[in-house]
């Protein structure tokens, strides 16, 4: 680069002489002669950001593209069918045992119910036959007693021993009735209260297995409520592997884990 | 004879020392006007870098969209006994919570979890915003260093410009001194008078020749002794023999000018003392550097005595008259 340079009088800034005019030439210094200048004393003073940043801006690229990978080889760790299935492992025996335990002495007092009522009933059908025998026995002496009083006083056979003999046979009828009546009553009063032992019992039962094992009810509220907190801590094991992963890559790795990715935030 | 409108040529090295020195100073002006707008050309960089976090932004969009949507979502989920619509309907829905208390509750945690990928967004944000900050800040002050540098180089670019052209402008001065000398002997050797105007101006250049070589022994050592200040004069006796003035004039000449004690000094912290209690303390309080000092005491001085010894050469001239 031949020219030649000196200071404008006029303006007190460097000027140079342009080759293609001849004459001294201010923006020739400017636009022309300066820039390779500053060149050759090793700076435009351009520096561009790039090249400030330099390796850091290939490193802050990286931050995007390492995110995206990490979480692509980190899917959230959760399946519904199978936490579904860990948690009905989980709760199913308990809540088998809960209803067990309530189930099992009320199906022993329906069964005791049942063998009360065939043993009361075979008592009261014991009783009416042995009653039968009895009263029908005892009618049958009463009309022989009757007939041989009246035979004994010369009325055999007279009216008044027929009317006699006919009330004697109504009575003794009567008292039969009255009394087959009764165990009828009784053995119906048996099997009612039993029947309704039972039908209590069964009713809790029913009630209990539905309370626990229904449709929404206690299990599957539990198995509900236990697949909701699976999701949650994998929610947050995602989180926390990805904030730590980004951290101790770029940043800091994490001191203390933050209170919403806390894994039994209670 | 000497002429002093002949056009005198810098050396290439000045001129290449003040084009360095220009083309530095321009280089620290560029850097100085950017570093203005650095940090926020940095900040752009470094987003476009990271593509303005589209990434995290979208995720952490949708995950509050999940997140407003999730207490309908949720209600929907365990509150609906039989599926009326979809692929499911007339299906039991086997998330279904019977117990209100009990499913509010679970509706709670559902929406609760919800918010993780909401949150854990905005932490990976921040941590993202962290990053930027910091990389902005530790780019600035690169550029700061490089601003720095680039006005330290500027600067002992034009100082190095400013000696060589101090350097050579003294020369010349001497040299054109020397020059008239020689044509003021060749003249009196020829018994042609010189005249008085031509004899004060060599009187002058002489002692401005003391004067820039006092300062400059007084720049490098930052005093000068009495002893170095009559050897500077000495060298002027044949001058100021040649101009008609006797040894006994000069002695006494420069006894009465070396007497002031302020001048010249031993050495320091002699100079300093004497500099103190001399008639022009006040001006060394103000200087403190004994450089400064000396330099503008050495000029004071000889600004007097250049008055002085041209009114001695006009009175030695018209004694001779």
């Amino acid at each position: 680069m031949v020219q030649k340079t000196d200071i404008n009088p006029a303006t007190g800034k460097m000027y140079a002489i342009n080759p293609a005019t001849g004459n001294w030439d201010d923006s020739y210094w400017s636009t022309v002669v300066e820039p390779k200048l500053k060149q050759q004393s090793g700076g435009s003073g351009t520096l561009s950001a790039s090249d400030i940043l330099g390796e850091s801006k290939a490193k802050l690229q990286e931050q995007v593209t390492f995110l995206k990978d990490f979480l692509n080889a980190n899917p959230l760790g959760y399946d519904e069918v199978l936490a579904r299935e860990m948690a009905s492992e989980k709760y199913k025996p308990y809540y088998t045992e809960v209803l067990s335990d309530f189930v099992e002495p009320l199906q022993k007092k329906i069964a005791a119910s049942t063998e009360d009522e065939t043993r009361l009933i075979g008592e009261l059908s014991r009783q009416e036959k042995l009653g039968t025998k009895q009263m029908t026995r005892e009618t049958q002496l009463a009309l022989e007693a009757s007939r041989e009083g009246f035979a004994g006083s010369g009325l055999f056979g007279s009216g008044v021993q027929r009317q006699s003999t006919a009330i004697t046979g109504i009575k003794g009828k009567e008292t039969l009735d009255d009394f087959l009546a009764k165990i009828d009553v009784n053995k119906e009063q048996t099997t009612a209260e039993q029947a309704r032992i039972r039908d209590e019992a069964a009713t809790s039962i029913a009630n209990k297995q539905r309370d626990i094992f229904g449709t929404g009810r206690d299990y599957e509220t539990a198995v509900t409520s236990d697949v909701e907190s699976q999701r949650g801590t994998a929610l947050k094991q995602r989180g926390l592997r990805a904030i730590e992963a980004v951290g101790s890559r770029f940043g800091e790795p994490l001191s203390s884990v933050p209170s919403y990715l806390e894994l039994y935030n209670v | 004879m000497y002429n002093m409108a002949q056009q005198i040529t810098i050396p290439e090295n000045i001129t290449a020392a003040r084009e360095n020195a220009s083309a530095l100073a321009g280089v620290a002006g560029d850097y100085s006007a950017k570093s203005y707008s650095i940090e926020d050309e940095l900040k752009k960089v470094v987003q476009e870098a990271l593509d303005y976090n589209k990434d995290v932004i979208d995720m952490r969009s949708s995950a509050m969209a999940d997140y407003f949507a999730a207490p309908a979502a949720a209600e929907s989920r365990y509150g609906t006994k039989t599926f009326e619509t979809g692929d499911q309907a007339g299906q039991a829905n086997k998330n279904y919570i019977f117990n209100p208390f009990e499913r509010n509750a679970v509706i709670a945690d559902y929406v609760k979890n919800e918010e993780v990928p909401f949150l854990t967004s905005n932490t990976l944000l921040g941590m993202r915003e962290g990053t930027v900050a910091d990389t902005v800040k530790a780019g600035t002050n690169a550029f700061q260093a490089k601003v720095a540098a680039a006005a330290a180089e500027a600067k002992a670019a034009n100082d190095a410009y400013a000696n060589l052209l101090s350097e050579f402008t003294q020369t010349e001065q001497l040299q054109q001194g020397r020059e008239s000398l020689d044509i003021q002997r060749t003249n009196a050797g020829r018994g042609s008078s010189v005249a008085p105007a031509d004899q004060n101006a060599q009187l002058v250049a002489s002692l401005q020749s003391v004067q820039q070589r006092a300062a400059k022994i007084v720049a490098d050592k930052g005093y000068i002794t009495q002893e170095e200040m009559q050897q500077l004069w000495a060298t002027e006796t044949p001058l100021l023999q040649n101009l008609g003035i006797d040894a006994g004039t000069i002695n006494q000449y420069i006894n009465t000018t070396l007497s002031a004690d302020e001048v010249v000094a031993q050495a320091p912290p002699t100079a300093g003392q004497k500099i103190a209690a001399s008639p022009i303390g006040q001006f060394v309080s103000k200087n403190p550097s004994p450089t400064v000092y000396a330099g503008n005491a050495i000029k004071d001085f000889i600004g007097t005595n250049v008055q002085r010894g041209a009114s001695v050469v006009q009175n030695l001239l018209n004694k001779f008259k």
